[in-house]
């Protein structure tokens, strides 16, 4: 908890955190002197830059007027802006370059006409395979429970996929306050170590309206383990249960409004001591 | 809601009201008032064609933010060199300035109109506006990782430019953080 970063200070003089981990930060600078004076650093700067920046926002401005004469769609601007609401956009072309565009289109249809023409007189005319009507599209693919869905979708996952990653959150504090941040609690990632897996990823995806934590677990002899974190609104608090979807088995369970699923290429008699691990190291309703 | 080229009165009167914070926004993002003025129009531009209004835009501002940085980003990105057209212009800053407590203010100006565009606005949102990191994270679209490093590059930044004129307190260098420390070497 010592290795705090200098982004994870700043998170919690900015009042980012949620209140249990702002509490322990508080704590831990009041008794480590080097983190207390990382935070003095970093209140310094913030004060300076609340100072000036805040200043600069309070300050009374004179607005250019030039920068209405869009409005309403009435008035045509004087010259060409610098920045204009379709920049990136290709500029308008001259009647001359437009005169070219057109000979190339012209030329450009005659070949592809030409092609077709001869495709109409050489190809064989043979009958194209019927379709599978009666095939259900993927889209349409309904999913029993969300953790049905979150299984599935990790079954998609080869095992190099769950190695570290650039885009990856590898910082233990960082993972903390994406989890804090998704969940809207401060969760702490469950510790496996005494089952031989260290949390070495997090990262942050998207289930349908929500965010989700997929933190991975390694371990030096075994297939990495992945536990699923999500919010639970309007979820009924449940019990562990099991499921399995192809090599994979997982436990999911729904505790204090948030969502659960653990997975790995274990037994599930093992997956559910992990998630009694999980559970007994939440905090405790109040 | 607008109809057929016509502003409705809420539209209007959310977009007066916040042209202000917009153009002190622009003038953060280009650090140039000319650069400013242009952006400002764009994004004037840009809301009028909006068709959504709720109530609740009068207050918030990160959809109006969101357009005037990605119409930044976009021209920057279309003409990398547009700041050697337009340099920075520390003057803009210096008002806002005079008034706090550092001493060399002048030199600050120049610090803060030299930060890179999407760091000073960022740390504008955050320091000047009081937004949360959510946010800011909205309009600069960002993931929370790369805004939470880019605001504490731009401490890392100030902490050294205080060194570097003695300003540190007690005159001790600060310790930096060693994760920030490699990240720099790299």
């Amino acid at each position: 908890m010592t290795q705090l970063s200098d982004e994870f200070l700043l998170a919690y003089l900015d009042g980012q955190l949620e209140k249990g981990q702002t509490a322990e930060v508080s704590q831990i600078a009041g008794s480590n002197p080097e983190i207390s004076r990382r935070v003095a650093r970093l209140r310094r700067t913030q004060t300076q830059l609340m100072e000036t920046l805040g200043g600069f926002a309070r300050e009374e401005i004179e607005v250019p007027q030039s920068a209405l004469q869009f409005e309403g769609g009435e008035a045509k601007p004087k010259g060409k802006p610098a920045v204009s609401a379709n920049a990136g956009a290709p500029a308008r072309k001259s009647p001359g370059s437009a005169r070219f565009v057109l000979f190339l289109s012209a030329v450009f249809a005659g070949v592809l006409l030409g092609g077709y023409g001869a495709t109409v007189f050489t190809a064989q005319h043979t009958s194209l395979p019927p379709k599978a009507v009666d095939r259900a599209p993927a889209a349409l693919f309904t999913p029993a429970s969300w953790s049905a869905d979150i299984a599935k979708f990790h079954s998609f996952f080869p095992r190099e996929m769950l190695t570290p990653h650039p885009d990856a959150i590898l910082n233990p504090e960082f993972i903390r306050f994406q989890l804090s941040k998704i969940t809207a609690k401060a969760l702490t990632p469950p510790d496996f170590n005494s089952k031989g897996f260290a949390l070495y990823r997090g990262q942050t995806l998207k289930y349908n309206q929500d965010n989700m934590m997929q933190l991975t677990y390694s371990s030096k002899t075994e297939p990495p383990l992945t536990l699923y974190v999500l919010p639970a609104d309007g979820y009924a608090d449940s019990a562990i249960t099991a499921q399995a979807f192809g090599s994979y088995k997982a436990v999911s369970w729904v505790s204090d409004r948030v969502r659960f699923l653990l997975t790995a290429e274990k037994d599930e008699e093992n997956l559910k001591v992990l998630a009694v691990i999980a559970q007994s190291q939440m905090p405790r309703k109040p | 809601m607008a109809t057929n080229g016509q502003l409705s009165s809420l539209q209007r009167e959310i977009i007066h009201k916040a042209l202000p914070r917009l153009y002190k926004f622009a003038l953060v993002l280009t650090a140039n008032e000319e650069l400013a003025r242009a952006l400002l129009r764009g994004t004037v531009k840009a809301l009028n064609a909006r068709n959504e209004w709720r109530e609740e835009d009068r207050d918030r501002l990160t959809g109006g933010f969101h357009r005037m940085y990605a119409l930044w980003a976009a021209k920057t990105a279309e003409d990398p060199a547009i700041h050697r057209k337009c340099p920075p212009d520390p003057h803009l800053f210096s008002t806002a300035l005079a008034r706090s407590p550092l001493a060399g203010n002048s030199h600050f100006a120049k610090f803060i109109a030299n930060l890179p565009s999407p760091q000073r606005g960022v740390l504008y949102l955050v320091y000047g506006e009081g937004a949360s990191y959510d946010e800011a994270a909205e309009v600069a679209e960002l993931n929370m990782l790369s805004l939470m490093k880019l605001l504490a590059r731009g401490h890392l930044a100030l902490t050294h430019w205080l060194d570097q004129l003695g300003l540190a307190e007690d005159g001790m260098r600060f310790e930096l953080d060693p994760h920030s420390e490699r990240e720099r070497a790299a």
